[in-house]
């Protein structure tokens, strides 16, 4: 009977269209499209040198200005320049802009400025170059008013020399902000199952549908029917969690640090607590359907949104702002266990969120027990 | 003894849905609740299903007390309700079946329960249909085949024929004799009282909460003063002939409406002769005259003042 019953629910589960396309085809899709998305913003392949033009006007000669040497130094990567310069006049210089032959013209005479046609990513590159080195170059001049001798005491190699504040373990991990999103999709993914376990808990309630009274005219235990209806929603829903981390990490080459039985546990963690908070939906708010689907498909999104999966910075924001809110968001959870397992090298924050999303899901699922096991309903 | 309900009392707030009802019924028989909507019958089912608190009152259903653990008693209850209780995404074969497994442990005796309860109901052409694809009839057939499929001992269908046509309706009323012959005790509500009369060996009527009547229709037809009633087209009756009709022997009533003088009589044998010699003395013409028996409609009216179907 027990399995019977377990095919049944896994049946309805897998032909339910809606639930299918929320939790199996729409992360997917999701994914894709970070995917997409991020491959082109954030990929140095991509940048290609720009051919600009300097307009020098000798009249305002400066023997510290290094520009002209600068540009023609910088590189995206070894070997590869950054610019290809032409020196130019300054009719020359309009003339090959309005050609489209060059992105921009500067011209050094009594500030540094720069001409372009149109806004696009080429010419903020070459602006926002050019307002790096103003800083630096006003930087330079007022060092030397103070102390001329400076620029022998190797001030250029100072100012030249990027230090870096943190250490990076030997991990192998490169930080990578679009991970933030991918991780944050696949915890929102195992929220998901919220509207799972709200389902679950409508079928067996003798007041919520018409089938829970038929099933409660039954001799089946709830608790026994409530076991297996959510095993076969976990299953289902597990299903699609394993489809998605397989689809990131074979077709989208995602990296997760290589922790992947760890991952997939805090995702089935995660899940379990999806289920039994939309179990404890249906059970303690005594609503219609409709509230209560949107009560649980907002607080997924809100998590989500709180683990910055729509703003990145949010994250942040929130650590510093409310640092109770990521111990308490299952998203959160989930997505900074996935961090944990990525950049860290020992499992300690992995356990301490997984743990906190386990002792979550364990009481939520008492919680809907409670109020499931309510013998006779006041109204039907 | 299979159910007994006594002194039962539900209230909604201020609303009193169950008022002090009692009713019993027999092994082997079709009970009819009879009432108009709100009159408390699907609340009175609910609660001898123990799906609903009550306020007063003691069920018992076999003998023993009615509660949610009795799983002993639940095992021999079929419910089919008003609305269509199956899963969308299950096929004809799959809900039979499913429903089934919620009774049987065996599987292989689910699956020829689930067989027998498909040929009951004539789906045998639909099983591997989805509930989506099946027409109203068709539907409420799949509704009882998942209600009975495990063959309960009783039977409660609430308001199963609602919004079903004509030729499926008669079906669902000769299934439920047909479980009945098969041993199942029935109990039946609606408002149709044709549907009552049809199939119903016993019939309580219920109005407000409380059994208003009861016992065979033959029995509760008896209570009433009307004897039958008796319909005469006639297009020149004055009103003091219809004064002097009024003031015959066991003449109960006389309404004359749209050319029709309906006349409710007592019960006695020479009503429709005595109307019609006194027509034909008086020249009053008339065209068809048919008469008719007391309904339940009748039995309600008089014990209640209003229709059944108001």
């Amino acid at each position: 009977m027990v399995f019977q019953l377990y095919k049944s629910r896994l049946k309805c589960l897998f032909r339910n269209r809606v639930n299918i396309f929320w939790s199996y085809a729409f992360p997917i899709l999701l994914a894709s499209l970070f995917y997409f998305a991020f491959t082109d913003m954030f990929s140095s392949n991509n940048l290609e040198t720009i051919s600009i033009a300097y307009v020098e006007d000798v009249g305002y000669k400066n023997d510290m200005d290094y520009l002209k040497d600068v540009l023609e130094e910088a590189e995206i990567s070894q070997g590869l320049p950054l610019f290809n310069v032409r020196y130019l006049n300054v009719e020359e210089a309009s003339k090959a802009l309005g050609e489209d032959e060059i992105t921009a013209y500067i011209v050094n005479g009594e500030g540094v400025r720069v001409y372009v046609k149109k806004n696009g990513i080429s010419e903020t590159i070459v602006k926002s170059f050019l307002d790096s080195y103003k800083r630096s170059a006003y930087t330079i001049q007022a060092i030397l008013m103070k102390n001329p001798d400076a620029l022998s005491q190797g001030l250029l190699d100072d100012i030249m020399e990027y230090k870096s504040f943190t250490s990076e373990l030997d991990k192998g991990a490169k930080p990578d902000i679009t991970l933030t999103y991918f991780y944050a999709l696949l915890a929102m993914t195992c929220m998901m199952a919220v509207n799972w376990g709200l389902d679950e808990v409508i079928n067996i309630q003798g007041n919520r549908s018409s089938r829970g009274a038929r099933i409660n005219v039954s001799p089946i235990h709830k608790m026994k029917l409530l076991i297996i209806n959510m095993l076969a929603a976990f299953t289902a829903h597990a299903a699609g969690i394993c489809l998605l981390i397989i689809y990131m990490l074979k077709v989208l080459k995602i990296s997760f640090g290589g922790q992947l039985p760890q991952m997939v546990l805090a995702c089935l963690i995660g899940e379990m607590f999806g289920l039994f908070f939309g179990a404890a939906v249906g059970v303690w708010v005594n609503k219609s359907t409709g509230v209560q689907d949107a009560i649980t498909t907002s607080f997924t999104l809100i998590s989500a949104f709180l683990s910055g999966m729509m703003i990145v910075e949010i994250k942040g924001l929130i650590v510093k702002k409310v640092p109770i809110v990521p111990y308490i968001n299952p998203v959160s959870l989930i997505s900074d266990s996935f961090y944990s397992l990525y950049y860290y090298d020992d499992l300690d924050r992995f356990y301490v969120n997984t743990s906190i999303l386990l002792f979550m899901s364990v009481a939520l699922g008492v919680i809907s027990y409670l109020g499931l096991r309510r013998k006779t309903y006041a109204s039907i | 003894m299979i159910v007994k309900v006594d002194g039962l009392v539900k209230r909604y707030g201020k609303l009193v849905a169950l008022d002090y009802l009692n009713f019993e019924v027999e092994e082997g028989e079709i009970f009819g609740l009879l009432g108009p909507n709100g009159s408390g019958k699907t609340t009175a089912i609910n609660c001898i299903l123990a799906l609903l608190k009550y306020d007063k009152g003691s069920i018992e259903v076999f003998g023993k007390p009615m509660g949610p653990d009795e799983f002993d008693i639940k095992r021999n209850i079929g419910l089919i309700m008003q609305n269509v209780a199956v899963f969308d995404e299950l096929t004809v074969y799959e809900n039979i079946q499913y429903f089934c497994s919620l009774y049987i442990n065996d599987k292989k005796k689910v699956n020829e329960l689930t067989e027998e309860a498909i040929k009951f109901v004539a789906l045998e052409d639909y099983a591997k249909f989805y509930p989506k694809k099946l027409s109203g009839g068709l539907l409420r057939r799949l509704n009882i085949a998942c209600g009975v499929v495990h063959k309960p001992k009783l039977i409660i269908l609430d308001e199963p024929t609602v919004a079903v046509d004509p030729q499926s309706r008669n079906k669902i009323l000769e299934g439920i004799k047909q479980l009945n012959e098969q041993g199942a005790t029935i109990i039946y509500t609606s408002h149709y009282m044709e549907e009552i009369e049809q199939i119903c060996s016993k019939i309580a009527i219920i109005d407000k909460g409380r059994v208003v009547a009861s016992g065979t229709k033959e029995e509760l037809k008896g209570m009433i003063s009307i004897g039958e009633k008796i319909t005469i087209e006639t297009f020149q009756i004055t009103e003091d002939q219809i004064m002097m009709l009024r003031q015959m022997q066991n003449v109960l009533s006389i309404t004359y409406e749209n050319n029709q003088l309906e006349i409710k009589s007592g019960k006695g044998k020479n009503n429709l002769l005595q109307v019609l010699h006194y027509m034909e003395s008086n020249n009053i013409s008339f065209g068809k005259v048919f008469t008719q028996l007391p309904t339940l409609n009748d039995v309600f009216l008089e014990i209640t003042g209003k229709e059944l179907r108001d």
